[in-house]
This record gives C-alpha cells, structure tokens and sequence, in this order.
C-alpha cells in the first residue's frame, strides 16, 4: 500500500485532495455544481464525511463523493451540462468544479476509486478542454470530447 | 521529532524501496489495481472525440469509437484496442442505463427595442415548456442577449427584461423559482458579429438552457 502511494508520487495531490474535502468546513455553503438525475438502490452521497440518501433533485456541491452499494446506480448532470453516471460497487468523489465562463473560472476533476463510470463532458471541455480531467488511482484521464466509460477495479 | 526517530523512519523508508519499491515483485500479493478506460460515442450526436490516459509509465491516446486500454498498478497504459459492444455493456451497462439525457437548447427572438417575442418565437414557447416538463429534476439557464443598437449599458438591462419575461412564463408553467437561473449579457455576447448600433435580429435573443 505504502509502496502503491509512493509509486503514484503525489503526496501533493493527497494533500490538496485534503484541503478540498475539509473546505466546505470553514468556508461558506458553496454553490451548488449540479443534481442528481437518477438514484437507484443504495446510493448515497458523503458530504463532510457523512452520508445521505441520494436522492433525484438532491443538490450535489464541490467536494462531494457519489457512493453505490451492490445494487446501486447514481446519475448526476453538472452545472456546465456535463454528465456522470455510476453502477454498483462504485465511489467517485467531485473533486474540483468552478463554471464560471464570465470570469474563466472553468475547472472540473472527478476522481473514481472504484466502480464504473460512464462520463459526457460538457460546456467546461468545450470551453477549456485542458481543464477537465478524470483520476482514478493509477491514472490521469483528459477528456477531449465527449464520452469517456473508466472502470477502476479495486485491490 | 527527536534524531533517533528521524533515523528510524529514514531506514523504514530505505526497507520499503529495498522491499519492493526499486523493483516490482513478480508476484504480487494484492492483485494490482486495474483501470480500464473506453472512449464511446456521443450518447446524442454520435460524435467520437478524444481520450488521453496517462501514468506513471507511459501516456496512451483513445481517438476511435470503442478503443479501449487498461492499466495495471504502476505500469504503462496497454496501446488501443477495441472493445467490443458486449464488454462494454458487461462493464458499464448499469452506469449507462441512468446517463441523464443531454441538455437541450432554445434560442427565443425578440422585436427590435422591447421584450416583445417574435412570432415565430412566441410559437416556440411551448416545446420549451414541455422539455422542462419531460425531464427528471429540471434546471433551466436563461440568459437575455440584445443587438448592439443603443447603449451598452442600457442593453444591459434590455437583455434582463428579456429574461425575466422567459423566466415568468417558466414560473407561471410551474417549474420552482429557485430552479431558473437568469442573466443578461446585453450586447457583449453577439451571435452575429456586427458593428455598434446595428440592428441584427438574430442578436435579439433568449438563450435558455434546459438541463
């Protein structure tokens, strides 16, 4: 395990990983980066370590991790009309989201741990291509339009 | 921390790199960590663009319709290679199932100077009321543009008269207030490029977004 992280290099990036997740903590209520289209079976998202009920209309925000359980299915549609979708068995976490093409503020990094991801990018690919990324633990993934499916099977 | 700590995790360090880091051990206990990546058509239009997968060891670029690679815990993205209907399906089928459909968008026309819709934009009205209707927790965008005739800053506002006009039909249709976004950007988003003080009716317009 130890050697996986060192391999992977970035304690950096695990530690911003940190300062995004504990940010909501101190700051306001962040705005809102879009909602949740579909929740099927155990579907949950963690915010602030803890987990609610997903549920269709549900406000998802920056910082926010999408988690399925063996029979669960999880859609949201961001802001920038981007599209995630999840199956069973799967944990992905928004890591990074800013729309706002007014003052080109435009940034989105999801980051799977696990599970299957069916994503459509939107507005922010079209906009700023470089700043849209997909991460899974061992990969880094550019998404130059428009539909990209990532499975990270856990050890 | 104290020196003999300092040594401690120093040497902890040098047997973790000595233990499997320098060199990968062939058998590995865990069975490694495995992404695969597909790139796919555009769910709408068809479309296939471009996926790059990058590691640690190597960097692979996705640009054919079902390409797809894998990768295993500390190595090189395997070069492209196509993954057929079923394996997707296997794979991905139950994320696909609940992709929501994409965001649709209406440009509404105005007459010149007022928030009087067009006719024929008037006749639109509808069809967007019923993509709001049809959709599962609907968002709409709306956002008022105007020509370049007159003053920036009256367009400004011209161009929130013009939403706001959108908007209440949205709310008088029933969808929540807090759903509806709405902004102006006067003349400074032109669709068609024209010079100041030029009437363009295509100018004119309500951008709404319905997601």
């Amino acid at each position: 395990m130890a050697c996986a992280i060192l391999r992977r290099g970035p304690a950096a990036a695990l530690g911003l990983w940190l300062l995004l997740a504990a940010a909501p903590l101190s700051a306001q209520a962040p705005p809102a980066a879009g909602r949740v289209k579909a929740a099927v079976g155990a579907a949950s998202i963690v915010r602030n370590g803890q987990a609610v009920p997903a549920a269709v209309g549900e406000v998802v925000y920056a910082s926010d991790v999408l988690r399925t359980g063996r029979d669960g299915q999880l859609a949201v549609m961001l802001k920038d009309e981007s599209r995630l979708s999840i199956g069973p068995d799967s944990e992905l976490a928004l890591a990074t989201f800013a729309y706002a093409p007014a003052e080109n503020q435009l940034a989105l990094v999801v980051r799977l741990t696990r599970g299957a991801l069916a994503f459509v990018s939107g507005r922010i690919a079209k906009l700023m291509p470089e700043s849209v990324r997909l991460e899974t633990p061992t990969s880094v993934i550019g998404v130059r339009g428009t539909h990209a499916l990532v499975k990270v099977d856990a050890p | 921390m104290t020196a003999g700590r300092c040594r401690v995790s120093a040497v902890a360090a040098l047997v973790l790199v000595a233990s499997g880091c320098a060199k990968p051990a062939p058998q590995p206990v865990q069975a490694p960590v495995r992404d695969r990546v597909v790139l796919a058509a555009d769910p709408e239009t068809g479309e296939v663009g471009r996926v790059t997968v990058t590691t640690p060891g190597g960097q692979v670029e996705l640009a054919e319709r079902g390409a797809s690679t894998t990768v295993t815990s500390g190595g090189a993205p395997t070069p492209p290679s196509p993954m057929s209907d079923a394996d997707i399906q296997q794979l991905f089928g139950a994320a696909l199932a609940v992709q929501p459909p994409a965001a649709r968008r209406f440009e509404l026309y105005f007459e010149t100077g007022g928030d009087t819709l067009t006719a024929d934009s008037k006749a639109q009205v509808p069809d967007v009321l019923a993509a709001v209707k049809s959709r599962v927790a609907p968002e709409v965008s709306v956002i008022g543009h105007t020509d370049t005739t007159g003053a920036a800053e009256a367009n400004v506002a011209l161009g929130l008269r013009r939403a706001t006009l959108i908007r209440d039909l949205l709310l008088q249709a029933g969808l929540d207030a807090s759903l509806v976004d709405v902004a102006s950007h006067g003349e400074s988003n032109l669709l068609v490029q024209t010079p100041d003080n030029t009437a363009e009716a295509r100018n004119r317009r309500v951008e709404v977004t319905v997601r």
